[in-house]
């Protein structure tokens, strides 16, 4: 079932955040001391009515459509996927405290301290063919399954030998056991990005599903991994 | 997880003179009506036996290795290994379902763009050899996990699918073919051949020339790097139809001749799916839910006037089941009504959704039929491919119900070309629709 929204939204817009960041572990001449990000936001204003009297308030909403919040995959009710209220000021903050967690070939992967997110650990991936150019995959691990968004040219050549080396990473060196992908499902390449990941072997996943961040308007596809030893999800 | 584990003992209905796939369709609709009314297919195991025997009269020199993942269902697997085809899997549980019917290693092939370590490894196990690549991350990767690794090397044709910039490029280009061979030598790894593909979308001659003069440019590069070529794969994306087989191998045969003759050595090769299947599967759908909705709501405008209604019905199998390809617009299911309707019934304008709430689930936009009811029945022809997924947690756990049929003289001829199959063969017993028999009536076909 699709998601029943809580409240009517007066109006919501979204915008996308790009800026550029110092990556202390490189000195600053070399070519990976900047970091450039690309993180989308929703703000929405809604309206709420106040209890036990006849009056509306109007909230402003700040959502996070790249960062998802720690909470987004267990299922139980309460949790509100998508919605961090009031937390922007902080995200610049948590960029800034990525750490390097592996550096090989032209694959760099980056994570916050797994000890203070006990539940999820934000995983970004960061491929370089060459010094001008990169593709970023931001991912968040959550139990045996990571969530990434789709970099801004999902389709690109270079692009998909960085995917290629993401998920050779997330095999090697990590016990996850599903990798999904999720895109807007409105957008006009929708059709090519199916074909595209299902070539790569991942499989669309019924909206429904109880492994699924109740988010909106997004297909979400996903690519198993065949552990050996007879783990499950093979 | 070995697949279809609940169909591991499928039954194939034969069926005589007499009766045709109309008929089964009608028995099955009947029983299930009694039991649920749940989606099911049916499987016309003759139709794909017609298939290959075209193939051997067109392209005889041309193996083909079938793309499993176009239809894994047991009966398919089974037919086309007793026929002899080679067959191309993507994943392990493929791989493990074709050896488990004893096809031998050196008839299967590894086609994943997207390998992963553990499969690799797998198909090292088994003796799995043959592999196709295109890019340098997973070459080190073959390198790493399979040292008696064959790989084909995949190069990029020319094709540009409806104009979108985007799409994403399978196939490394000419340019790249050098480094990769280099990567190669260096890694100790064996290039025995390369693959190119051209979609059904867009299967025009040019695409071919060039795709095998490429070819040909690779084969040489690799003769100085010291590499022997024996194997070239020309690729999927056979519709089935004659005319089109016929025509690529008007366009490729005698380039083939000049390039690739006959005595060099070579092995031609190939990875037709839906080729096989698409036209063998029908699927019948039911109809769970019906709506009527003012006509202006439909976005292609009916061509009746304002007044008459429109119908949105819902049925129990959609793009989250066995219409995902319909997701990636690759799909144009043309719905067929079962029950008989007068001549000069009324037509209306329906739609067609799955069960799922999701906006995404609309099968038919827009079609003319006549009104129907909470319980119909709706018949779709050439399902056969790219409709059954392999189980997982993720999928849909209701899955329809799949029965095989082959005429009776599909069968004798077979068995005459000396194509047995170990299923267990039945005689078909059907009721006509239009009289209710109970199991003891119904009339049994000689065997």
């Amino acid at each position: 079932m699709p998601c029943i929204r809580s409240h009517p939204s007066l109006y919501s817009l979204s915008y996308i955040k790009r800026g550029k960041t110092r990556n202390y572990y490189y000195p600053i001449w070399s070519p990976y001391a900047y970091y450039l990000y690309c993180y989308k936001y929703r703000f929405t204003l809604r309206e709420r009515m106040l209890p036990c009297c006849y009056r509306s308030i109007t909230c402003k909403e700040q959502e996070d459509l790249t960062l998802r919040p720690p909470y987004c995959c267990l299922p139980c009710p309460e949790s509100l996927g998508g919605l961090q209220v009031g937390r922007s000021t902080d995200q610049e903050k948590d960029h800034s405290q990525l750490k390097e967690l592996y550096s090989a070939g032209n694959l760099t992967v980056l994570s916050t301290d797994p000890l203070l997110h006990q539940d999820s650990v934000q995983l970004d991936f960061h491929f370089h063919p060459t010094p001008h150019s990169s593709a970023h995959w931001h991912g968040l691990l959550c139990d045996h399954r990571l969530f990434l968004d789709i970099p801004y040219q999902a389709l690109d050549h270079g692009n998909r030998e960085s995917l290629t080396a993401t998920l050779e990473y997330v095999e090697e060196k990590t016990n996850v056991d599903s990798v999904f992908v999720n895109f807007q499902n409105d957008r006009k390449d929708r059709g090519a990005l199916l074909r595209a990941f299902s070539y790569m072997g991942f499989e669309v996943v019924r909206p429904d599903h109880p492994a699924l961040p109740p988010w909106d308007n997004v297909i979400f596809m996903m690519y198993p991994l065949e552990r050996d030893l007879g783990q499950p999800g093979q | 997880m070995k697949g279809f584990i609940d169909d591991a003992n499928y039954s194939v209905g034969l069926l005589d003179e007499g009766t045709n796939l109309g008929n089964v369709i009608d028995n099955y609709v009947y029983e299930h009506t009694l039991t649920g009314k749940n989606a099911f297919f049916v499987g016309d195991l003759g139709k794909i036996v017609k298939k290959h025997t075209q193939w051997q009269s067109v392209v005889a020199q041309i193996k083909p290795f079938y793309t499993v993942r176009c239809n894994p269902t047991p009966a398919v697997l089974e037919i086309l290994a007793a026929l002899g085809t080679g067959f191309a899997c993507s994943s392990k549980s493929e791989m493990a379902l074709v050896q488990e019917l004893g096809v031998s290693p050196e008839n299967i092939i590894y086609t994943s763009h997207c390998k992963q370590a553990s499969q690799i490894k797998y198909a090292a196990k088994v003796g799995i050899n043959i592999m196709t690549c295109d890019n340098e991350i997973e070459l080190k990767k073959i390198a790493r996990n399979h040292p008696n690794a064959k790989v084909l090397l995949h190069i990029a044709t020319e094709e540009n699918i409806g104009g979108e910039d985007g799409s994403m490029k399978f196939g490394t280009t000419l340019k790249n073919c050098r480094h990769l061979l280099e990567c190669a030598k260096e890694l100790d790894v064996q290039i025995i051949g390369v693959k190119f593909h051209v979609s059904s979308a867009c299967k025009e001659d040019q695409v071919y020339v060039h795709a095998l003069s490429d070819a040909r440019c690779v084969f040489d590069m690799a003769g100085e790097f010291g590499f022997t070529m024996n194997m070239l794969d020309i690729g999927g994306g056979f519709t089935g139809t004659e005319i089109q087989l016929e025509e690529v191998n008007h366009v490729i045969s005698p380039l083939l001749d000049v390039y690739f003759p006959e005595g060099s050595g070579i092995q031609i090769i190939s990875e037709p799916g839906s080729y096989y299947v698409s036209s063998a599967f029908t699927l019948a759908v039911n109809i769970i839910a019906k709506k009527v909705v003012g006509n202006d709501q439909f976005s292609s405008g009916g061509k009746n006037g304002s007044g008459e209604p429109a119908f949105v019905y819902y049925m129990n199998d959609g793009v989250y089941g066995s219409f995902a390809s319909k997701l990636s617009e690759d799909l144009n299911p043309i719905p067929e009504v079962h029950k008989k309707y007068k001549e000069d019934e009324p037509l209306f304008t329906s739609s067609l959704w799955g069960p799922s709430c999701d906006e995404l689930d609309q099968i038919v936009e827009s079609c003319l039929l006549p009104e129907l009811d909470v319980g119909d029945w709706l018949i779709f022809d050439n399902m056969g491919a790219d409709c059954f997924h392999q189980p997982s947690a993720f999928s849909d756990p209701q899955r329809p119900a799949v029965y095989y049929m082959m005429s009776f003289n599909d069968w004798y001829e077979m068995q005459d070309a000396g194509v047995t199959l170990d299923a267990v063969m039945r005689t078909f017993f059907f009721a006509p629709s239009c009289i209710q028999l109970s199991q003891e009536d119904s009339f049994p076909t000689e065997a």
